[in-house]
């Protein structure tokens, strides 16, 4: 085996595909976001980002003025349950790269995109970690494995804070475990400016320390159980640059704290540990208050993670035990300790039955990273045992190697592509694809994204400044489409059913009221367009009879 | 490389040595992995494919408006495809009275269109009468073995003609005019069900009417019902003109579930009365969604009277009520 396959620091080489990976990958969002709608949480996004935007427009204009409680409160204050490094991205994309630079042909792309760098900076991350730990092509594995899981490859479109999170604690926990074995005040000092902005990414980051925490607990128990020689100093570095600089960090570029700091952090912990409970459908029941299924993340993992990303898991993790009571070492053990804490510790919330489940597979997305690196290791034992099993085959490594690649990320990419645009309405053949979801009474999407696949039907069928009932695509959502005329400009968007001549309905279980609205109104129940994935209906419009 | 290259050949002929054989096996087992790999690729290309097209949903639309009967509901299997049916076939397959029934018990006979070798659950124990393959489908002539058979309606009987409403209270009767030319106002996700264009018009508010509407039951299915809000003071009356009666009379009531799971207001008192003599009280809990009632009328069946209904509860606010019924043989 060349020792491109098995793991090592990543030379020039590796830098260079990471970077090469990554890009791909964003480009392949770029081409591909024109057909996904815009989801509820984009729009809201998108508002607070236009308020950002005009206090950029601000500075160096009025001196100290944009830095008054009142002015950034102004342009702050929108959608502050979450803090603000995404959203200031997503505004400076919108000035620099669609305004200035005419970037993109939709706006709605500019916003989106510095969440899809971020999705490709996973990418990266995930092969150069998986190159390091088990050789290239299980970090070609590791990185592709998690780029076309089918709802990692949708939420990756998307201008919201899910995926930014997910890269955000790899990247943190990446160069943090780089940095326990090295004196470079730099990685240090990265490892303190990453939690910083993975704090100002999403409140997913409060979950970071204790994975790292408890990493540490448990291997130095076992450095002096085993009486082997400790990883770095007894509190590394990175730990500490985590807990001074990142707070520092976190402050620095979310202004609506820089006043009233304390009631305001309260606020934003109070929101988020007291969230409200949205309705999610699960194996037939909607919950909407607790207790909720406890199954319910391993079940959904299991119904949309590609099996074969799940088999090869559950080889690494098989392999990471092995290893684990073989003594291999500390920095085998450190590492998966690693990736096994980040993906244990993203799941923990809900092993709870209190904690809510409506954002279905998104909630636990920032184990995905973790789960990906475990299958690359799980792809490199599957790869030397059936090598080692003839010797036509140890003969031909590198067949094999394709061979078993191939197949490992081909179903997950004809899964991730075909289910584009209705990415959340995925499900694995295990249950049936989305029509056997759809009989178990699995959701079948949220956040009105869907409209998306209705604006021709829309542009078409409405009348000169019709009212568009818009169910549960957000105002805010909604002109974004108009913003980049994939609907009409002159037609009205209404939450108001009796005020429109045409009614979107986005199929989710506790909704279907809303259609009887419309039937009763429109005196009709026939929809007059309607959009399926793989035969299960997913979002339908109706015209005023 | 971890452990060496072994030739099959160099011992499969050797039974005895059963070790390497069971090596051979275990080493065997790792080529699962690209086989669960190519297993689900192909299983991801049938799971795609295995549903109905649209285009296979409109081409049923002759054999389905040739097999369905006036008063025989469409029932589609699975239930998540009844959408596309209605795409598909059109709304004429699917009058509203039909599809957002009260119960299927009253139905002698429906017409199950059934994709990927479902069965309605519904109509689980109805006799089979017919079945035939239609493209990707099955349509089955289903018949009630013991059907509920009415004498009357009381949602078709709930016209200006034969419907009269009033509220009653300390200060007395005030009747409620019927218009078909209300104002509609629909509530959207979290808002009231749709207050429809035909209705007894009662005051107090929007709300304070009696007109046919639909609302979502336990299982956010639809029921077609009449909505009949008590009012602030006093009792809601509904008087039903020259009602065959039967020996039952037997109905559904509830509020949009959606909107009134949680409970905790209180009950709605829902009674009937015949020629002034009581039939009973029925008491409805919200959070019991769309839930049966039933009145002993025996002792007047085969008459044709006046059937009355008094709606009233402590509270007036939040109490949409709304129900459906009939009169059984």
């Amino acid at each position: 085996m060349s020792t491109a396959d098995r793991g090592a620091e990543p030379d020039q080489f590796d830098y260079r595909a990471a970077g090469v990976l990554g890009l791909v990958y964003v480009a392949l969002l770029v081409a591909t976001a024109g057909s996904v709608g815009y989801a509820r949480d984009e729009g809201f996004y998108a508002y607070a980002a236009k308020a950002i935007e005009a206090w950029f427009e601000l500075l160096g204009r009025d001196g100290a003025t944009p830095f008054a409680q009142a002015v950034l409160d102004r342009h702050f204050g929108p959608v502050h349950e979450h803090p603000g490094l995404m959203k200031s991205l997503m505004a400076l994309s919108h000035r620099y790269l669609y305004e200035g630079l005419g970037l993109f042909s939709e706006a709605g792309t500019a916003y989106r995109f510095p969440a899809m760098m971020m999705g490709g900076g996973a990418v990266a991350v995930l092969y150069l970690w998986g190159r390091e730990a088990a050789g290239r092509t299980a970090g070609l594995v590791a990185a592709l494995s998690f780029a076309f899981m089918p709802h990692v490859f949708f939420h990756a479109h998307l201008a919201c804070l899910d995926v930014p999170a997910a890269a955000m604690w790899l990247v943190t926990t990446y160069v943090y475990h780089r940095s326990l074995t090295t004196d470079r005040v730099g990685l240090v000092i990265a490892v303190g400016v990453l939690y910083g902005l993975f704090l100002d990414t999403k409140h997913n980051a409060w979950l970071l320390p204790f994975a790292l925490v408890a990493h540490l607990v448990v291997l130095r128990f076992f450095e002096r159980r085993r009486g082997f020689r400790r990883v770095g100093p007894l509190v590394p570095r990175g730990l500490l640059s985590m807990l001074l600089l990142g707070p520092l960090v976190f402050f620095a570029i979310w202004p609506w704290i820089w006043f009233s700091t304390g009631e305001r952090l309260a606020e934003w912990v109070r929101f988020h540990l007291g969230h409200d409970y949205y309705n999610m459908a699960f194996l037939g029941h909607t919950y909407w208050k607790p207790p909720m299924p406890r199954l319910y993340a391993w079940v959904m993992t299991g119904a949309t993670v590609p099996a074969i990303t799940l088999s090869l898991f559950a080889v690494g993790a098989f392999d990471s035990l092995r290893a684990a009571r073989d003594r291999e070492g500390t920095r085998r053990l450190s590492l998966d300790l690693c990736w096994a804490l980040g993906l244990l510790v993203s799941y923990a919330p809900w092993w709870s039955s209190e904690t809510p489940i409506f954002g279905g597979t998104k909630h636990w997305i920032t184990a995905y990273p973790f789960l990906c690196l475990f299958a690359a290791r799980g792809f490199v034992l599957a790869r030397d045992r059936i090598v080692s099993f003839s010797g036509r085959w140890a003969r031909r490594p590198r067949l094999v190697t394709a061979g078993l690649a191939a197949t490992s990320l081909a179903g997950p990419a004809v899964m991730a592509l075909g289910a584009h645009p209705f990415g959340l309405s995925f499900y694995t053949p295990i249950v049936g694809g989305a029509p056997g979801a759809a009989s178990l009474g699995l959701n079948r999407g949220f956040w009105g994204y869907t409209t998306g696949s209705l604006t021709e039907a829309l542009n078409q069928r409405a009348k000169p400044n019709a009212g568009v009932y818009l169910h549960d695509t957000a105002t805010a959502s909604w002109e974004l489409l108009r913003e980049d005329g994939r609907v009409r400009r002159d037609l009205r968007g209404t939450l108001a059913i009796h005020a429109s001549t045409l009614a979107l309905y986005h199929h989710e279980e506790h909704m279907r009221r809303v259609e009887y609205q419309v039937w009763v109104d429109y005196g009709t129940v026939e929809p007059v367009e309607m959009r399926l994935h793989d035969g299960v209906p997913i979002v339908w419009l109706y015209e005023r009879r | 490389m971890e452990g060496r290259a072994i030739e099959p050949s160099r011992f499969l002929g050797s039974p005895d040595d059963g070790r390497l054989a069971g090596a051979l096996q275990a080493r065997l087992l790792w080529l699962l992995v690209p086989a669960v790999g190519l297993f689900e690729l192909a299983a991801e290309a049938w799971a795609s494919r295995r549903a109905p097209t649209l285009d296979e949903w409109r081409a049923l639309r002759t054999a389905v408006m040739a097999a369905k009967r006036p008063g025989e509901p469409v029932v589609v299997a699975p239930e998540w495809a009844e959408p596309i049916a209605r795409h598909a076939l059109g709304g004429g397959a699917f009058p509203l009275s039909e599809l957002a029934r009260s119960g299927i018990a009253g139905f002698s006979r429906v017409l199950e269109v059934s994709a990927l070798g479902a069965e309605s659950s519904e109509t689980r124990g109805f006799r089979v009468v017919s079945e035939r393959e239609s493209g990707p489908f099955t349509l089955r002539v289903l018949e009630n073995p013991k059907p509920a058979v009415a004498t009357v309606s009381l949602l078709e009987h709930a016209t200006r003609e034969k419907l009269e409403v009033a509220i009653v209270n300390e200060a007395g009767e005030h009747p409620c005019s019927f218009t078909d030319r209300a104002r509609v106002v629909t509530g959207g996700l979290h808002g009231e069900v749709t207050f429809p264009r035909e209705r007894f018009v009662c005051g107090g508010g929007d709300a304070g009417f009696v007109g046919i509407t639909v609302i979502d039951d336990q299982e956010y299915r639809p029921r077609r019902c009449l909505w009949a809000k008590p009012p602030r003071e006093g009792f809601l009356r509904l008087r039903f003109l020259g009602v065959p009666l039967g020996r039952t009379i037997a109905g559904s009531a509830g509020l949009s579930y959606f909107l009134f799971r949680d409970g905790g207001r209180p009950p709605i008192e829902l009674a009937a009365r015949v020629a002034g003599e009581s039939l009973g009280t029925y008491l409805h809990r919200d959070e019991w969604g769309w839930h049966a009632f039933s009145f002993d009328a025996g002792r007047h069946a085969g008459e044709v009277a006046d059937l009355e209904f008094t709606v009233r509860s402590e509270q007036a606010e939040a109490r949409d009520f709304c129900f459906a019924a009939e009169s059984l043989r």
